[in-house]
């Protein structure tokens, strides 16, 4: 029973992990079309840096060495935080007038490494799951979970600033249940405080970045 | 061994990826629909790729014994495509003859091989490996990258559906013959499927080349007046589409432009005519025809005119057609006007002035070298611009994609706004909607330019409708001689103002309205 306790937690936490990149993937694309214009080619552009990066980082994972409970912990803050500044840098970066190709570059490379850390993560879910080819179906899951809910569900309800706030709050809570439900590494969850304290401020930051993009 | 499965790996991944793509950028120009089609064609993709992986998972003697005949079928399912797509696109632009939603089932069964077959690539050489290795994954996301990124900048721009079709499908086959050395396949066997293939791609190429163009043409010969050709009566259209029509297409990095020609046209009772026309459709969107572009443009360029005797410097957003410049400039006088026109697609502007058809509607185009064209995202330049307008035209294609939404959005009116003179106006094709279900467009378009700060509104004209707004009060019309002077008579029973039929809409104190940053999906009007 415990086992397969162990085994559902673990197909929830590969679940969440794909969902929220997927939707780190979405607004930063969205993000950027709001600022820079032209959707057509922030979306490619996006899509094709995230799943370049996605392999990098899947290439990376085969050289790390010490690859335990807390380098997945570790990684989920990175991305946690890599992400929060990828989905809302592109609106503080509106302030600066010009330098407009800088600017993509900026959050590209934001985009990229917010894909870097995703791409290491279902390498090291194969790893430590039961089954290999049940983590990448459940990846897929998440993928399509997340493709749905984001024009049908978060955009249109929830807006793209609460949804990046969202997803980094989803990121912080897998670390933080898994943290407790394994007893192990707790004071990691320090970190991730500040990130869920911020996403109940999210209609505020909402606001806030929408009146500069407005100036 | 190992060079082999990453050559696969990344092969695979950019064949199927760039075929997910083709397919769908071309059913969301199909049904203008791009968000949804998007966002439903990944899910299946993703949701087909997962069963397929659940699959080898429960199926323990699946091996990479099976990966030659999933190449195999892949490398037939890509001959397929543009035959079926073909068929599926004159359907579907046949008002009447399918449902609004067949897009989705039929999107269901194209995308179902491909996901399976795709599916089944990655699991079967993990199978292969002993253990985990990095790099197939990685070679996997760089046969994805590479193909999304060549296929938008190199392939899609250059190559017809038949042409991508076969590039693919040979490089799959490719991928079969690396796939039967890797799995030992017996002599008897491959020597079989090569035979299968080969007689198959020699029967479909032929096919595909003949029946694909006469298809596409067939789709765009909708017929006006008589009805009696309808998608039944296929072989009667065939003739018609032969004798008649042609169509010239362009893909572009934005849109696909088709410039229907016709020979014969149509009268009231249903009966033919030698009367030659042109129609403009972008995204398979009709935009404006020859018939019906003056009275458009007149209304469009003319009309605010009347009210804003003393207007000197107009931004055009859109309007790459160039008909309100070739308005503006007509009924200039002995006024300087300074003219910007803020275009994204490039070829939209170089086919107006150079194609046999289009370029019919620009007989003084000489007289355009001092119109300021921009090749600009309309939305970034009015967000960054520091000129100032007395009027701004917004001529865009009705919102029914993401980025057309955007140009109606409360953030462009708020920019547009900010962009004009203290007695400025802008103008923008309003339509007049009937219909009641749409009519929460029509006040989701109102809505948004209230909420960014218009306050006085004049809906005009009778057949083709357009809205002024201004941030004060608009002043009255004062400038009628030019309607007299430069309206062509077929144009005048559109000069008409509505303004009293959308009091109660105009006085209505809460609206719907359009953000970027929470967009509603539902905002989507088809002309």
């Amino acid at each position: 029973m415990e086992k397969r306790k162990i085994a559902i937690s673990w197909y929830l936490v590969t679940f969440a992990v794909a969902f929220s990149s997927m939707i780190y993937q979405f607004s930063i694309a969205y993000a950027m079309s709001v600022v820079f214009g032209d959707i057509v080619t922030n979306y490619i552009l996006n899509a094709g840096i995230f799943i370049l990066f996605l392999g990098f980082g899947s290439l990376f994972y085969d050289f790390k060495k010490n690859k335990g409970l807390l380098f997945f912990f570790r990684m989920e803050l990175y991305l946690s935080l890599a992400g929060l500044v990828a989905c809302l840098f592109p609106f503080f970066l509106d302030l600066i007038p010009g330098f407009i190709l800088a600017k993509k570059v900026f959050c590209l490379c934001f985009s990229a490494m917010v894909a870097f850390l995703s791409g290491m993560e279902l390498p090291w879910l194969m790893d430590l799951g039961s089954s290999k080819i049940n983590t990448i179906g459940i990846d897929y899951l998440g993928m399509v979970v997340a493709g749905l809910c984001y024009p049908f569900l978060f955009l249109p309800y929830l807006g793209v600033i609460p949804t990046s706030l969202f997803t980094v709050c989803l990121n912080s809570l897998v670390v933080i249940c898994l943290s407790l439900l394994l007893k192990k590494h707790r004071k990691i969850i320090i970190f991730f405080i500040p990130q869920i304290v911020m996403t109940f401020f999210y209609s505020r930051i909402d606001k806030y970045l929408q009146e500069i993009f407005l100036r | 061994m190992k060079i082999k499965i990453y050559g696969i790996s990344f092969l695979s991944s950019f064949c199927s990826f760039a075929f997910f793509t083709i397919f769908t950028k071309k059913m969301a120009q199909l049904t203008g629909q791009h968000v949804y089609t998007q966002t439903v064609l990944s899910s299946f993709y993703i949701f087909f790729l997962a069963l397929s992986s659940f699959y080898v998972e429960k199926n323990k003697k699946r091996s990479i014994h099976s990966l030659p005949y999933v190449e195999f079928f892949m490398s037939i399912y890509f001959l397929l495509i543009p035959l079926v797509f073909s068929l599926f696109e004159y359907y579907y632009n046949l008002s009447n003859s399918i449902g609004e939603y067949d897009w989705f089932y039929f999107s269901f069964f194209i995308i179902l091989p491909l996901g399976l077959l795709t599916g089944l690539e990655l699991p079967l050489l993990f199978r292969k490996l002993e253990k985990h290795d990095g790099r197939v994954l990685f070679y996997s996301y760089l046969g994805s990258f590479l193909s999304s990124v060549l296929l938008i900048t190199f392939f899609l721009n250059r190559f017809s559906l038949i042409e991508l079709s076969l590039i693919f499908t040979l490089l799959n086959f490719i991928l079969f013959l690396i796939s039967t050395q890797l799995s030992n396949m017996s002599s008897k066997k491959f020597v079989s499927l090569v035979t299968v293939f080969t007689l198959t791609l020699f029967m479909i190429i032929p096919l595909s080349k003949r029946a694909v163009p006469l298809l596409h043409h067939m789709s765009f010969s909708e017929l006006e007046g008589g009805n009696v050709f309808d998608y039944r009566n296929f072989q009667n259209r065939l003739e018609l589409t032969k004798r008649n029509d042609s169509v010239d297409s362009y893909q572009t990095k934005y849109q696909r432009i088709d410039i229907l020609n016709r020979r014969i046209s149509f009268n009231f009772w249903g009966r033919e005519e030698f009367k030659p026309q042109w129609k403009l459709y972008l995204d398979h969107r009709l935009q404006i025809s020859q018939r019906g572009e003056k009275i458009y443009h007149q209304t469009m360029a003319l009309y605010p005119l009347v009210f804003l005797p003393n207007v000197e410097n107009i931004l055009i957003l859109g309007g790459g057609d160039l008909g309100i410049a070739r308005e503006l400039i007509k009924s200039s006088e002995k006024k300087t006007r300074k003219i910007t026109l803020v275009e994204l697609d490039r070829k939209m502007i170089d086919l107006s002035l150079n194609h046999s058809s289009l370029s019919k509607m620009h007989p003084n185009k000489e007289r355009y070298k001092d119109i300021k064209i921009i090749y600009q995202d309309a939305f970034s330049y009015i967000k960054n611009s520091k000129s100032k307008y007395d009027l701004i035209y917004l001529d865009f294609p009705f919102p029914n994609s993401a980025e057309l939404n955007k140009l109606y959005s409360k953030e462009l009116y708020h920019f547009v706004g900010k962009s004009l003179t203290d007695n400025g106006a802008i103008v923008l094709d309003y339509p007049l909607l009937k219909d009641k279900a749409l009519i929460d467009k029509i006040e989701t378009l109102l809505g948004s330019l209230k909420k960014s700060g218009f306050k006085d509104f004049k809906v005009l004209g009778r057949g083709m409708s357009v809205m002024m707004a201004s941030k004060n009060k608009i002043s009255k019309a004062s400038n009628t001689h030019l309607i007299e002077k430069y309206v062509d008579n077929i144009v005048l029973y559109n000069f008409i103002e509505r303004t009293a039929e959308f009091k109660d809409l105009i006085s209505k104190k809460e609206l719907k309205y359009y953000s970027i940053f929470k967009p509603n999906l539902n905002f989507r009007i088809s002309k």
